[in-house]
């Protein structure tokens, strides 16, 4: 499993976690039932804290994305993964409703709001 | 569950130096760093906890028993200070022995199995030991027999970065078991904002902020602006500032802070220092 | 406590092993040269060396920083202290088997009773001078023990020149005491032991409120 995690890009360490994690999930790449490493071997492995780690399981666990069972360690959840899935995407197509609100509100037109996404999709 | 350091109010007075009253509490399994300038008060609390001190008043719990009363608890307590302890004209296998007689869970095989692993020669005498190696060896000696606890004083100051690199590895494969806590105090920052997860800061003998340390950093962050929009801020928004070449430099209470203005991330340091010399608003420099 | 005695050989192998060749070097001499005039300084040379052990195991765990990690130990201040004593006792017994040894071989220039005075009197000089070097350092040691041995020899010359203490009074004070030496000699041991028990109390006291 790979993730990296940045001091310098101002967000929550923890929140990086959680992204990346759930990022893996969704791509399909970490499956239903894949073990995730232990809290412990997860701040060990990014140099951070082992509160960091709790943290970032503990609100993938509330949201749906991995349960743990004590003494065995921490799983991907399934099916939640899937219905969040959805979730993600109703996410999406609300911020682009907004994005368009937005854009009608300063007179641009549908083609400059197009390639302004194009240009957004390009950066990392 | 028990802690496995309990402080409240240790006082100790001295002619020019007074600890006064400090109180803190790491749970067990967890990290703390703590923090101060040299002079703050650390090696004192450190000192105080091991019994190398006697305190004038105040509680001190180690993993829930007061080494005062009990020292069998110092069988489960390991410690490393910014100076050799070991004779000199020793090598580390002769150590080993005497050692082996001191505490009664040593672990020889894992003694050995340190040595190895920082490359110590066992037949060396210690007082040609360099001075990380001195660490190391001490380190060595501290886990080999069944400490829940270690206390590290200001280990790592003098070291090179490969080498308090290496003592992090140690401390990261530590921590892996729930069981075992660190209480490591330095005045090097940048060791303890990987691997802390409690931060207390030390000032002139007394706690002036403590927490979980992911909390801290994001609790507080610096704010960069003018003098007029920092007259414009609530003074308890703001932990302290300085002077720079454009205008201010605040530290600040984050989610205190209007929306619209910039805050960006601290450091450990920048907690220290801006606590410390930082200007109050409305107050002269401290 | 056995780790600290260990602590103690290890850590001074080579000043011990010098002054075990150093005796030897002197009993040997001694024995072969025949001279009865030489035991009387080896005594003293032994019998000091003798005291000083413990006085050196302290000077140097101070030096080492050593208390700093024994006193943070499980081992209490009280078995520390007592492992010095210990020390001392061990080292004291040596040296005097060592002068009974060469006072055989030389056949016996020195009486039996002797023996234990120069027992009491090792003991008596470490009950004053591990207290000291724990409280005051090596340095005081040394003048300590310099004191110890010339004040009441200088008082004895003073007093003698000054007329208040006459020849004779001296030699009828040194024949009182050879002729009750069997009565007195339980209560001179008695007050050894006292002065040796109380010296470790004493040390420990000092040590207990010592901070590193």
């Amino acid at each position: 499993m790979n993730i990296s995690i940045s001091n310098q890009n101002g967000k929550p360490i923890y929140e990086q976690i959680t992204e990346q994690i759930k990022a893996l999930i969704l791509a399909g790449q970490l499956k239903e039932g894949d073990p995730l490493p232990s809290m412990r071997l997860l701040a060990k492995e990014l140099r951070i804290s082992v509160i960091t780690t709790k943290r970032a399981y503990e609100e993938l666990e509330r949201e749906g994305f991995l349960y743990t069972l004590t003494g065995k360690g921490s799983f991907v959840a399934g099916k939640n993964a899937e219905f969040l899935r959805e979730e993600q995407l109703r996410q999406v197509e609300h911020h682009l409703a907004e994005a368009a609100k937005a854009a009608a509100l300063c007179g641009m037109t549908k083609e400059e709001l197009l390639s302004a996404l194009e240009l957004l999709w390009e950066e990392p | 569950m028990t802690n496995a350091i309990e402080l409240r109010n240790l006082r100790k007075e001295y002619e020019s130096f007074t600890l006064d009253g400090v109180s803190l509490t790491l749970p067990m399994g967890c990290i703390m760093g703590f923090i101060g300038e040299n002079g703050a008060g650390k090696s004192t609390t450190i000192k105080a906890m091991l019994g190398l001190i006697e305190k004038d008043s105040g509680d001190i719990r180690l993993l829930g028993r007061d080494p005062a009363a009990d020292r069998s608890v110092m069988e489960e307590v390991g410690l490393v200070l910014d100076s050799g302890f070991f004779p000199p004209e020793m090598n580390a296998l002769q150590l080993g022995k005497v050692l082996s007689k001191i505490y009664k869970h040593w672990d020889g095989a894992a003694y050995r199995a340190y040595l190895e692993r920082f490359q110590i020669e066992s037949g060396k005498k210690i007082k040609a030991y360099s001075r990380g190696m001195v660490m190391k060896l001490s380190l060595a000696a501290a886990l080999s027999h069944g400490a829940k606890l270690l206390l590290l004083d200001e280990a790592t100051s003098g070291l090179d970065p490969i080498v308090r690199d290496d003592i992090l590895d140690i401390l990261y494969d530590y921590i892996q078991d729930e069981g075992h806590s660190v209480f490591l105090s330095s005045h090097i920052t940048g060791d303890l904002e990987k691997i802390a997860d409690y931060i207390t800061f030390i000032h002139q003998g007394k706690i002036f902020l403590s927490g979980e340390k992911d909390t801290l950093l994001e609790t507080y962050g610096l704010f960069h602006g003018s003098r007029e929009q920092l007259a414009e801020l609530a003074p308890a928004t703001v932990v302290g500032y300085r002077d720079s070449d454009f205008g201010v430099t605040a530290l600040v209470k984050r989610y205190e802070m209007p929306g619209d203005l910039a805050v960006e991330s601290a450091t450990l340091d920048d907690l220290m220092l801006y606590s410390i010399k930082g200007k109050k608003p409305g107050k002269e420099k401290i | 406590m056995l780790g600290l005695l260990y602590k103690d050989v290890y850590s001074a192998k080579k000043e011990l092993l010098m002054t075990l060749g150093f005796v030897l070097v002197f009993c040997v001499f001694n024995l072969v040269i025949g001279q009865e005039e030489m035991l009387g300084p080896a005594v003293g040379v032994l019998l000091s060396l003798g005291c000083m052990v413990p006085c050196y195991s302290i000077h140097y765990d101070k030096a080492n920083g050593w208390n700093k990690f024994i006193c943070a130990s499980p081992i209490s201040r009280g078995k520390v202290v007592l492992s010095k004593y210990i020390a001392g006792l061990v080292s004291t017994a040596v040296m005097n088997l060592i002068v009974i040894a060469d006072n055989l071989g030389l056949g016996s220039p020195m009486p039996a009773w002797s023996y234990p005075v120069f027992l009491s009197l090792t003991l008596l000089f470490q009950a004053v001078m591990i207290p000291v070097c724990l409280k005051l350092g090596q340095n005081f040691v040394v003048a300590v023990f310099m004191g110890m041995i010339f004040v009441p020899m200088a008082l004895l010359f003073g007093l003698n020149r000054l007329g208040v203490w006459s020849d004779e009074a001296i030699r009828s004070a040194f024949d009182f005491v050879e002729q009750n030496a069997g009565a007195l000699a339980p209560f001179a041991a008695l007050a050894v032991v006292a002065l040796y028990v109380g010296s470790f109390f004493l040390t420990l006291h000092f040590y207990r409120k010592m901070e590193f």
